[in-house]
């Protein structure tokens, strides 16, 4: 992977955990030139992510805007989801994923996005594997819910 | 299933770091890491413990070197075995007739008095410093030792004390009340 191709990943890991460009944009240009100033040019994804993910707990931990927590692996709900011939917007897309937690987010960026194993995941944020599945599928089910209901809506007003 | 993350991989893949930015940190972090001020810090202690470190090693093997060079003197007049110019039994005496010397002559300690007798002495220098060697005879074997004094100044005075062999002869250096003293003797066998 390139430079280029790191920070690229890197400031989409930092979106999925903020769901802002400005303060993603901040968080991998801190965490990039910290890393370069105590270990020299950068080539680990992993050591990026972590970086990321320590400063941004750091910042926003600290202004009580993130309230981590542990999750129980309870009901879970429908996670089927085809979107058929409708399509859903960028800004419907950036609606539903800004009603999940950061830490379902995260989750799912990681899963779906960067096609990480549970056993990674559970690595780089140092939570059980069980409460990276139940993030997974609780943020998830809350997606599928409301893009369907996004979908439906949709398919109401076109038919 | 496939469709979910195909929208969240097209969505992520929306959002991307300006070229600007990426430019931008790229340039800074290019070549080697900067050296945080921290960093600077340590580097100057270092350096200023290792040239603390070489110029006490450097001082201790010169005064090594000035040792050696007083003891390879003093073993080489000794073992010319000159006799005295003026004959003296004390050293009161001595010191009135040898009154070219800008220091005193004088017992170095009364354990001395008491194992050697004097027998007079004679000018001469160490390390081009004016200097007296005098001759003393062993009270209990006989034998003839020759005692150097002279002046102590602030090059004599980086001379390590200690007893020394050079030459086949023993060469015992000490300082007292402003004054060297070298006692040079033949090493014997017994």
């Amino acid at each position: 992977m390139n430079k280029r191709d790191l920070l690229q990943a890197g400031f989409r890991y930092a979106y999925s955990l903020t769901h802002n460009h400005h303060d993603a944009e901040d968080l991998v240009q801190e965490a990039w030139l910290k890393i370069y100033a105590k270990k020299g040019p950068i080539e680990n994804k992993s050591l990026l992510l972590l970086s990321i993910r320590n400063l941004f707990i750091d910042r926003y931990r600290h202004n009580r805007l993130v309230h981590f927590v542990e999750y129980d692996e309870g009901v879970i709900g429908d996670t089927s989801f085809r979107a058929g011939d409708a399509d859903l917007s960028m800004e419907e897309i950036d609606g539903c994923l800004n009603d999940l937690r950061p830490e379902e987010r995260e989750a799912i960026y990681l899963k779906f996005v960067e096609e990480f194993t549970l056993s990674e995941i559970a690595e780089l944020t140092e939570r059980p594997r069980g409460t990276v599945l139940s993030l997974i599928y609780r943020g998830k089910s809350k997606l599928v819910r409301s893009m369907t209901y996004l979908l439906n809506k949709k398919k109401e007003i076109a038919g | 299933m496939r469709d979910f993350e195909e929208i969240l991989k097209k969505y992520y893949e929306s959002k991307s770091l300006s070229d600007e930015k990426i430019e931008y940190l790229l340039s800074e972090s290019a070549g080697p890491a900067k050296t945080s001020i921290v960093e600077y810090i340590a580097y100057a202690a270092i350096a200023a413990v290792l040239v603390f470190f070489s110029i006490n090693i450097y001082n201790s093997v010169q005064n090594r070197d000035l040792t050696d060079r007083v003891v390879a003197e003093i073993a080489m007049n000794h073992q010319k075995h000159l006799g005295v110019d003026v004959a003296a039994n004390d050293y009161e005496t001595l010191g009135e007739k040898m009154d070219k010397l800008d220091f005193p002559i004088r017992v170095p300690d009364e354990m001395f008095l008491d194992n050697y007798e004097l027998l007079g002495g004679r000018y001469c220098s160490i390390l081009g410093y004016f200097a007296a060697q005098l001759k003393v005879r062993n009270k209990k074997d006989g034998r003839v030792l020759t005692l150097y004094v002279t002046k102590m100044n602030p090059e004599l005075e980086r001379l390590y004390p200690d007893s020394y062999y050079h030459d086949n002869t023993e060469i015992r250096l000490w300082a007292g009340k402003g004054i060297l003293y070298g006692l040079a003797s033949d090493v014997t066998s017994d």
